[in-house]
């Protein structure tokens, strides 16, 4: 009996301290007389009024293509040139500084080139969630190639294989795991690069729901747009867990 | 919610591959200087040519002019003093995200308890994206630097924490039990045992944040225009100097290369006095 | 040259690295009577908040010229990037005074926070309206009527820019919600037109100078003109907390006066070569920009007069979440 409420009280013990967090928000909201913290009560309201549903399509929905075509890009790219670079010495000798050059840069410093070349609308944020994304999917990716033992890749050189068939029967199988971390890295990229290209310029979206209200002091509103935000994120990483789980355990034993 | 994993980027980007050709070193160290930089070059010639016939937008400098721009403006030193701002916030906040997420990712890591008491929390905590968290920070801490260095802290903990939590917990259960038998005491294993373990596995959780906390920095400064060197990219393009702003973003550029090759450096020397430490081969 | 002011809250920081900081999720209540210090010189200590540009640039001619200290002011000037940065400079206490436009303020109260106006910014005037409606060159929008159905660009939605060019469009008999508008930084506008992405965009000096020198637009319209008939009205502000301008009125009349001094100065045509100097000092604008900007007269007397139209138009549009008294706003 001990042993199971032991054990129950084990189940809950993560809940704590959300729930406590969750409390405290109310309590201080309804004594403190800021502002700046309004209850959790008045959030939810506020989450109710702004997001169900006609917000969710307004700003919500967009901000979702956006990420998903942003993520997908990023991903593709990272992984293409990651087996390039990461099984041709040659190739990484050629790239990598141009690479980390590149990799240092801040999606907002390259705003106006992506402006430039895809104009203002989903293009440009698109691309600038790929470039975030692009970056430690291909360094992985990378790493992924290079870990494949060489004999390996030396036997099927002696099959006949051509380069091509290498990096795609050898390598990328070899590489998955390593793939699959960075795939897992660029997931909160993709949603800070997806707030940021809504922050600058915009029409709808997440951020940009976040700039209104906070160009009009609606305070409540703006904790609605972190809930929003930290909820996505959560069930975006549980979402990867699951294809992770399922489909590249899979494709790891090809 | 058990979704988490280490971050797991790859190690040093210029690792050898698997068997490197037998061949004298000192060559080998100097071609794939030369051949990056030929290709870097390659590129720039590329870009004058294409901004000097194709692309001959008003808001798209040519290389050529960009160099001489930063020539000069690295001259004026109006630009060098923004990046020791920038530099200096970027240490500060790195410091400060290193030591916490070493310590809170090693208590959690050697703690069941705590660790079950904060995972929710930490989970809803880590994919907020840092940007989304300007506006409150601006309201909690004031504008300025103290804002910019708690972004970076925000950002860059993750990476740390988690790789801490994983490399701690990761320590091989037999040489604890080891540990355990020769009489030593739970704080002296952790000490002694699995935070040295779990060195590698930090190190590598060091060298990602150090890559995120220069891009928070510059984010941060470009929206708040809160000094240093994303200030200094606004002004310029604010004041339309768009051969100055891009020689902005090129010192961005530089100083993100120079981290990441002091960074694997760095990490090489970690795994390196570690290896024997590792419990498996993968990190 | 610029001062940020650099109190390390070390422990603040370790707050929020350690999480801790949710827990005790209390902060923002910053006072802003706290930080103004009296110095044993008789001089009191005070930080300012403005934007780097013509529009806020009072601040750098009063700290430069002296006129601050004339009346016993030590003032750091900080610059800050937008309306929501300046409110939270003045709101956690960092900054006593700042620069924003009218609409924030209303904006503000609309929500509950108790901002008041200390002291005036830059005057909209029918010969120095200070923003612009404008058109890609060889575009075939002649007149405001054609702007029926095209996407305008704007620096942020329900600011005055947004607001006066849809009383401009009003006006003129165009159905508004027929318009689209783009949310897009000034500094993009030039890139837009060049690459022909919007039909038209609203914007603030230096930018319209340099658009038209480069033979990218055109002007259209002075949307400003919508707003209050063509009579002056102000485009930027001083506020502070409500709480400190009824503690300490002094330290307000003070401030006041001092940017009444530098407005007397600023205004003087006589003084442009200097105060461009000035100017450049900040914002690091080429001579050349310099040169085409027409640089804003600002103005002292705070009467409603001059603040009611921002209200009205913000009405006009449904701003506005409750209704705001001008007199509430006027410290």
């Amino acid at each position: 009996m001990e042993n199971r409420l032991a054990r129950v009280g084990w189940r809950l013990l993560p809940w704590l301290l959300p729930v406590t967090v969750l409390v405290l928000w109310e309590y201080g909201g309804r004594t403190s007389d800021s502002i700046y913290l309004p209850p959790l009560s008045d959030v939810l309201v506020a989450l109710r009024e702004d997001w169900v549903w006609e917000g969710a399509q307004d700003d919500l929905l967009p901000s979702l293509q956006r990420f998903a075509l942003g993520y997908v890009l990023g991903a593709v790219l990272g992984i293409a040139f990651g087996l390039a670079i990461g099984s041709s010495r040659r190739v990484a000798e050629y790239t990598t500084p141009t690479m980390e050059f590149l990799r240092a840069l801040p999606a907002v410093a390259v705003l106006p080139i992506a402006v430039l070349l895809f104009g203002l609308g989903n293009g440009m944020r698109i691309s600038i969630i790929a470039f975030g994304v692009l970056f430690p999917v291909l360094v992985n990716t990378i790493a992924g190639a290079r870990s494949v033992r060489q004999e390996r890749v030396d036997v099927a050189r002696m099959y006949g294989l051509s380069r091509l068939q290498v990096i795609r029967r050898v390598v990328l199988p070899s590489a998955i795991p390593m793939i699959s971390a960075g795939l897992r890295v660029g997931l909160p990229i993709a949603l800070i690069m997806m707030v940021v290209s809504e922050l600058v310029g915009g029409q709808n979206g997440i951020g940009f729901y976040l700039t209104q209200a906070q160009s009009m002091f609606d305070i409540a509103g703006m904790f609605t747009a972190l809930l929003i935000l930290g909820i996505l994120g959560n069930v975006i990483n549980a979402a990867y867990s699951w294809v992770e789980n399922r489909r590249l355990h899979w494709a790891s034993h090809l | 919610m058990s979704t988490t994993t280490p971050v797991r980027e790859a190690p040093a980007t210029d690792r050898e591959p698997a068997a490197p050709p037998a061949s004298p070193r000192r060559r080998r160290s100097f071609r794939p200087q030369l051949r990056g930089l030929v290709f870097a070059v390659g590129l720039l010639l590329l870009l004058e040519l294409l901004t000097a016939t194709v692309i001959t937008s008003l808001y798209v400098p040519r290389p050529s002019e960009v160099a001489a721009a930063l020539g000069q403006e690295l001259r004026a030193g109006d630009m060098l003093s923004g990046v020791g701002t920038t530099m200096g916030a970027y240490a500060q906040g790195l410091g400060i995200a290193i030591v916490a997420g070493v310590l809170s990712g090693a208590v959690l890591g050697a703690s069941r308890t705590a660790w079950q008491l904060f995972r929710v929390v930490i989970e809803f905590l880590r994919p907020l994206p840092s940007v989304a968290l300007i506006p409150f920070s601006i309201l909690l801490l004031g504008v300025g630097s103290t804002t910019t260095v708690a972004m970076i802290v925000y950002a860059s903990l993750w990476p740390i924490l988690f790789n801490t939590y994983y490399g701690v917990r990761g320590v091989n259960e037999v040489s604890i039990d080891a540990a355990r038998t020769f009489g030593l005491k739970r704080w002296q294993i952790f000490l002694r045992i699995q935070l040295p373990a779990a060195a590698t596995s930090i190190a590598t959780g060091i060298r990602v944040s150090s890559a995120i906390a220069l891009i928070l920095v510059i984010t941060v400064e470009i929206l708040t225009r809160s000094g240093g060197l994303g200030y200094y990219i606004v002004r310029m393009q604010v004041a339309i100097r768009t051969e100055d702003m891009y020689a902005g973003i090129v010192v961005v550029g530089v100083l993100g290369y120079a981290i990441a090759v002091l960074m694997s450096w760095l990490e090489r020397r970690v795994v390196f006095w570690n290896a024997d430490h590792r419990t498996d081969g993968s990190r | 040259m610029r001062s940020i002011s650099t109190q390390h809250r070390v422990g603040a920081l370790v707050a929020v690295a350690s999480l801790a900081l949710l827990t005790g999720c209390g902060g923002g209540d910053g006072s802003a009577a706290a930080d103004v210090t009296e110095n044993a010189d008789g001089t009191t200590s005070i930080t300012i908040a403005t934007v780097g540009s013509d529009s806020g640039s009072q601040a750098f001619y009063a700290e430069q010229k002296g006129f601050f200290e004339e009346q016993g002011l030590d003032v750091t000037v900080d610059i800050v990037a937008n309306v929501p940065e300046l409110a939270a400079a003045v709101e956690s206490g960092d900054a006593q005074f700042a620069l924003t436009s009218p609409t924030s303020i209303a904006s503000a109260n609309a929500a509950g926070i108790g901002f008041q106006i200390v002291a005036g910014g830059a005057v909209y005037t029918p010969d120095n309206p200070g923003v612009w409606v404008m058109v890609p060159e060889g575009s075939d929008i002649e007149s405001v009527e054609d702007l029926a159905g095209t996407s305008i660009a704007v620096n942020a939605l329900n600011t005055m820019p947004h607001l006066s060019t849809l009383a401009t469009l009003d006006d003129a008999g165009v159905d508004v919600d027929d318009v689209d508008f783009v949310t897009l930084d000034f500094t993009q506008v030039g890139q837009a037109f060049e690459s022909g992405q919007v039909d038209a965009a609203t914007v603030t000096a230096p930018f319209n100078a340099q658009i038209e020198s480069a033979g990218l637009g055109t002007v259209l319209a002075s949307p400003y003109d919508a707003v209050n008939d063509q009579e002056e009205f102000y485009n930027t502000i001083w506020f502070g907390q409500g709480d400190l301008a009824e503690a300490q009125p002094e330290l307000v009349e003070k401030f006041a006066a001092a940017l009444a001094a530098t407005n007397e100065w600023a205004n003087d045509p006589a003084n442009r070569d200097e105060r461009a100097g000035i100017l450049q000092e900040y914002t690091s604008l080429t001579d050349e920009s310099l040169a085409n900007l027409q640089l804003l007269q600002f103005g002292d007397e705070l009467s409603d007069d001059m603040v009611q139209p921002v209200i009205d138009v913000m009405s006009r549009f449904d701003v506005l979440p409750r209704p705001v008294e001008v007199g509430d706003i006027i410290a």
